[in-house]
């Protein structure tokens, strides 16, 4: 690391030596509204801005899947774009194995490999080992290191026997599997994933989060893997990010989410229910979402409700009262769908 | 460096011999305008327009054939860039650990030798319809070639840095192009524009190539054509890092608006 990468971070000599191959420190990114020339205009070059992430850090460790989670506009793709160096931070400063983007990009660059998620990332025209060969040159790779090394990583993503078609001839998932390959060209320790999996059908998709984990797992990579998809984060990632309009809400392990993810669901069966039956229920505090089915055995309300044992003690002695008999109690498996809502609502909770 | 610039230039290649038929179309538009100026030849006397005691086909062949080093100046990187917008690979190059000035220089490479082989096809046909070569001063020739292809990058890099900014055909590119083919003295000498003009004539870099080239063709020594060769060295001294630092403030102002991607 040189003294020179430090000069605009305000990360210290100790946070360097920690095995984080990325950190994203203090991290705000803001657009303008409006690209448009009249805009421009009428504020004198300086049109109003928008704000796409605010003061985002984390640090990703050696060899480690870390998944950016969020919706669309969340700010994912914000964040891997300056960690790839394609977009310029308003403020805060990003480490990639030791250097800093904005002293020395040219550097940075050689750390990472980017795995877009356009298909239009490619030219269509050329064979696929056309565009290789090209990339591979920007990577300042050329003659017989070159060919090895797509011979290498097109084995790897298993399209060694389609290399000589046309890029246009290729589906969705191979597209997707030769973004990955261009990834790995360089030999880059970090790779950048923006939703590989877009576009593909579940049995490529699932091949292509397989192949992602064996390159974390045996070849040793660190990977950002952004995506919106979160069974595919919950599947693979060692740990997860979860970003809701421009703010990390929270970054754990998928376990980690689900033991600390304040609320409980219960699925409870009981004889009857009625609208008093109903009130009651919903008048306990720390009741969440709360609904309803009914069945040749009674009724199954299924209920959201705070991780505390005397809200459930409380529901159950509502719902209990007036004669009804309570059968079944059985916790529910949340869903990372609902984890996420949950750590969301959190967020919004908080502002 | 020489991998990227390599590759770049391989890859417009490349994608250039895919269009085939658009490829076979322009050296069928190159034989079509020397029958034309032949045709037009015969209407034109050169002894009246003073030229130099060139035939009017040798003049305008020369200088129609010659300006094609400006249109691969001017065209090559602003339009592989503006392609690699549409396309989308811009970012994903831009994401590789190659300069700046790499890729701006490399995606001239392509044009210019495209450029070169139209030149040489004009002759060669030119040579079918009397075009005289017999006098050509080497020296002078290669000389006026290489300041042209100096002094023209630049211009191509800075209509460059304007289509990665506003994303549109650059009126840089316009401008140039069709001051150059009237006031450069392409089709009739600059001695006919009236006194003003001839002024802002003298200012185009393509007016001393041109000038640089008859003379080479007329068998005139670099010494003599010292005046236009310093004028173009000059300019492509001046221009060429003021062309890439602008380049590079245009990419770090897409970078900072977020508009890399857009198109």
């Amino acid at each position: 690391m040189r003294r020179a990468d430090l000069r605009t971070s305000n990360i210290n000599d100790e946070t360097l030596s920690s095995d984080d191959s990325v950190i994203v420190d203090h991290l705000t990114k803001t657009f303008p509204k409006s690209h448009h020339i009249a805009t421009w205009l009428r504020h004198r070059g300086n049109p109003p801005r928008f704000r796409a992430i605010e003061d985002v850090s984390f640090r990703v460790h050696r060899g480690e899947l870390f998944g950016l989670v969020g919706a669309n506009g969340a700010g994912k793709s914000t964040i891997l774009q300056i960690l790839a160096g394609l977009t310029t931070p308003d403020a805060g400063t990003v480490l990639v194995n030791g250097v800093d983007g904005a002293a020395a990009p040219l550097t940075l660059r050689k750390q990472i490999g980017l795995c877009s998620a356009e298909e239009r990332s490619f030219y269509f025209r050329l064979t696929a080992r056309q565009n290789l060969e090209f990339f591979g040159n920007l990577h300042g790779l050329r003659g017989g290191v070159l060919r090895r090394r797509i011979a290498a990583v097109t084995a790897l993503v298993d399209l060694e026997q389609s290399l000589d078609r046309r890029y246009e001839a290729f589906s969705s998932g191979m597209r997707q599997r030769l973004a990955i390959a261009r990834a790995l060209l360089g030999e880059a320790q970090v790779l950048l994933l923006d939703e590989p999996t877009r576009a593909v059908d579940p049995v490529h998709a699932a091949a292509i989060r397989s192949f992602v984990r064996t390159i974390v797992v045996e070849h040793g990579k660190t990977v950002v893997l952004c995506t919106n998809l979160l069974e595919e984060a919950w599947e693979i990632c060692d740990r997860i990010a979860i970003i809701k309009t421009g703010r990390i809400v929270k970054v754990a392990t998928p376990e980690e989410l689900i033991a600390r993810s304040r609320r409980r669901r219960y699925a409870i069966v009981f004889d009857r229910c009625d609208d008093d039956v109903l009130a009651r229920a919903r008048a306990v505090p720390g009741i969440g979402t709360l609904s309803l089915q009914r069945r040749h055995d009674g009724v199954r309300m299924q209920v959201e409700l705070d991780d505390e044992a005397r809200t459930l003690t409380e529901l159950l002695q509502a719902v209990s009262s007036n004669g009804v008999c309570v059968s079944q109690v059985q916790p529910d498996v949340m869903t990372p769908l609902e984890i996420f809502s949950g750590f969301a609502a959190e967020a919004d909770d908080v502002r | 460096m020489f991998a990227s610039a390599g590759g770049i230039f391989v890859r417009d290649a490349r994608l250039a011999m895919t269009y085939r038929l658009q490829f076979a179309l322009h050296w069928i538009g190159i034989a079509a305008s020397v029958v034309a100026l032949s045709f037009m030849a015969k209407l034109v006397s050169g002894r009246h327009l003073g030229i130099g005691g060139m035939s009017y086909f040798d003049y305008a062949l020369l200088n129609v054939a010659f300006l094609t080093l400006e249109a691969g100046a001017l065209e090559g990187c602003e339009k592989v860039i503006r392609n690699d917008q549409l396309y989308g690979t811009l970012q994903t190059i831009l994401a590789t650990p190659t300069s700046l000035g790499v890729i701006a220089l490399g995606s001239i490479a392509w044009s210019f030798l495209f450029a070169l082989s139209q030149i040489a096809c004009f002759l060669a046909f030119g040579t079918m319809f009397g075009l005289r070569v017999d006098r050509i001063d080497p020296l002078s020739l290669g000389t006026f070639v290489i300041l042209a292809i100096a002094a023209t990058v630049p211009l191509g890099i800075l209509s460059t840095a304007m289509v990665i900014v506003f994303k549109q055909g650059a009126p840089l590119q316009f401008i140039l192009r069709n001051a150059a083919t009237i006031l450069a003295g392409v089709l009739f000498p600059i001695a006919l524009l009236p006194g003003w003009l001839q002024h802002v004539s003298w200012l185009l870099p393509m007016t001393h190539v041109l000038s640089g080239v008859r003379g080479a063709f007329n068998g005139v020594a670099l010494t003599q054509l010292a005046p236009d060769a310093l004028w173009l060295a000059a300019v492509a001294f001046m221009l060429l890092p003021v062309s890439l630092f602008t380049f590079r403030l245009a990419i770090a102002r897409a970078k900072f608006d977020g508009t890399l991607s857009h198109y």
